[in-house]
């Protein structure tokens, strides 16, 4: 018996992921998007391989270049080449939406799955304490937290992870609230399967067509909010080429060299255009009736 | 309507709560002694000791926790470490400007795209529908701070047109209200045009039209009164993001509001005071979502809540 249900949500399952693509690809937009993820993560991972010149270089000979032939987006106020520290920080970017977002994933499918499932009094006091996390403006609740620690990349991964976890899980929560009342989670419930593997097997792989979306538009966020507190001098330190660290060294000389201000930003809008279009286009070839949140915080 | 707003406040006020507690849990766990970082290098034990009982610095956390509650019925949160000055008039004297400057960003988010949005849905698929909403997800997707940058580059260094940074008269205000009210203009543009394209379709629209109503009163009393609900949650939503895109905005102009007293509290490592402000902005933010939900309510009576 319950092999043939695992079959069947096997089945189902390559089903929708394969009906999804063949509606992803016909979305020219989420394939733009989808482009320039796949630009990001290949900058991210081949990036010493990519970069022109060594991102930490200083060289005050020739500092503060306009773009050109032998440095095509510049130099900055150390003479280091301003392409080749946007490719390295194409690989901070990709972790922080990585690293951010998967701490929230599986923080929020866990306290989602545990108050959707078993409800009462859990699931009353999780969705309580969601509520007190959403009532925090989402950059000061950052910088908060920031304050207690050493502002680094690492505690930043860490702090975006946590401010974000409670969105996934009322997301995880709702999907497992209704795939809980279908007829073959009630037969194994019946069968007297135990929770966990009826949970891991049967309602959360069931689950993921919005997480996935969620995921995605998290990366964006992620990506987002690094960049701020990164600008405001509370992420990444220097010498570490973080587009929003950049953008923050960049603005002194606004007015001398902008392009030292105008291609992180760029950067950092493009990639964050990129996984939103991409999210986008998934959220409507998963089901175009799903109701989820449209953009990055 | 009276029940609805009974049962809304009921939830309201645990989560004021929550919000309260742990604002305290999280200047509670940091790190380093506040008395050394108030007195400085050149220290005296008595004084010490006289800062730490003032404090409570030696009680229990929940007495600490109770003296916290009960300065803060009293407008008391304590004293900045860096001025000596109560953390509450600090706030105060701050707040009125960040709202200010929300207050600008808001008009503008709402002008511009309520108009934008409600014209490309006119002619979907026209190139002004097309051009705008290309516009409005770069707008959407780019940094708050980078368009800050951009418009000083733009408008303050190039163009001359306004001051680049500084608190002062209308012309001040300018471009820190368009920097932080772009994001919510470009998202209010793209709701508003889906909105009123799915009411385009509704079996009473058709019934305007056939009663023989003009184009324009069709679209005025029929449509665009149906897109105020989403709209009006996409305002309410916002608003935090007004509250942190403020501490972006006016870091970079230089606006002396709570933003920025943030951001030099967290550089001076000044606790009181970055508590106040987390605080302040957060129950500033619970309260226009406790009001919008209420509004709901008046608007729409066949929201129910449950």
């Amino acid at each position: 018996m319950t092999d043939i249900v695992i079959d069947h949500h096997s089945e189902r399952s390559s089903g929708l992921w394969v009906e999804t693509w063949r509606r992803l690809k016909r979305d020219k937009a989420a394939m733009f998007g989808l482009v320039i993820v796949g630009l990001l993560v290949l900058l991210g991972i081949f990036a010493p391989l990519l970069a022109p010149q060594d991102p930490f270089k200083v060289n005050l000979e020739i500092r503060l270049l306009p773009p050109g032939i032998d440095h095509l987006l510049g130099t900055d106020h150390f003479g280091r080449d301003i392409l080749s520290r946007i490719i390295f920080g194409a690989r901070i970017s990709l972790e922080v939406g990585i690293i951010s977002s998967t701490i929230s994933l599986l923080l929020g499918m866990l306290f989602g799955t545990i108050a959707g499932y078993y409800g009462g009094w859990i699931d009353n006091v999780i969705m309580r304490i969601t509520d007190i996390m959403f009532g925090f403006p989402v950059l000061l609740f950052l910088i908060g937290i920031m304050a207690a620690f050493e502002p680094n990349l690492t505690t930043v991964f860490f702090a975006i992870g946590f401010v974000s976890w409670p969105r996934m899980a009322r997301i995880m929560r709702g999907q497992v609230l209704s795939v809980k009342e279908n007829d073959y989670v009630m037969a194994n419930v019946a069968l007297g399967q135990r929770d966990f593997p009826l949970i891991l097997r049967h309602i959360v792989p069931n689950c993921l067509a919005p997480v996935i979306v969620a995921f995605t538009m998290g990366i964006a966020s992620a990506i987002m909010a690094e960049a701020s507190l990164s600008f405001l001098g509370l992420g990444a330190q220097p010498p570490t080429p973080s587009w929003g660290s950049m953008v923050n060294l960049g603005k002194d000389y606004l007015r001398s060299a902008p392009w030292l201000t105008l291609f992180p930003g760029i950067a950092i809008g493009l990639t964050v255009l990129g996984f939103n279009l991409f999210g986008d286009g998934l959220r409507d070839a998963l089901d175009p009736t799903m109701e989820m949140p449209t953009r990055a915080e | 309507m009276i029940q609805f707003i009974i049962k809304r406040t009921l939830l309201f006020i645990p989560v004021i709560l929550g919000v309260i507690t742990l604002t305290f849990i999280l200047m509670f766990i940091v790190p380093g002694d506040p008395v050394l970082s108030m007195v400085g290098e050149r220290y005296d034990e008595a004084t010490v000791q006289r800062l730490r009982q003032e404090l409570h610095l030696d009680d229990p956390i929940y007495v600490q926790y109770g003296h916290f509650l009960w300065g803060l019925m009293h407008g008391d949160l304590g004293r900045s470490y860096v001025t000596n000055q109560p953390v509450f008039d600090t706030l105060m004297q701050k707040f009125p400007k960040t709202m200010q400057l929300a207050g600008a960003a808001m008009l503008v988010s709402i002008i511009l795209g309520i108009l934008v949005g409600i014209v490309s849905s006119l002619k979907p698929y026209s190139w002004f529908d097309k051009g705008t909403m290309i516009v409005a997800l770069a707008g959407i997707s780019a940094p708050v701070f980078w368009v800050g940058l951009m418009l000083v580059l733009i408008f303050g260094i190039y163009l001359r047109w306004f001051p680049t940074s500084g608190y002062g008269g209308l012309a001040f205000l300018v471009l820190p209200a368009i920097t932080l009210g772009t994001r919510s203009s470009a998202f209010l543009a793209r709701v508003t045009r889906a909105t009123m394209l799915e009411i385009r379709s509704k079996d009473f629209m058709r019934t305007a039209y056939s009663k023989g109503l003009s184009k324009w009163k069709v679209i005025m009393k029929h449509q665009f009164v149906n897109t105020l609900i989403p709209v009006i949650t996409i305002i309410g939503v916002d608003f935090g993001s007004y509250l942190s895109g403020a501490v972006l905005t006016e870091s970079i102009f230089g606006w002396p509001g709570i933003g920025r007293l943030a951001l030099d509290s967290i550089l001076k490592r000044d606790f009181p005071m970055i508590q106040g402000t987390v605080l302040l902005t957060a129950l500033v933010f619970i309260t226009v979502n406790f009001l919008v939900d209420i509004l709901y309510g008046v608007i729409d009576p066949r929201i129910k809540y449950d």
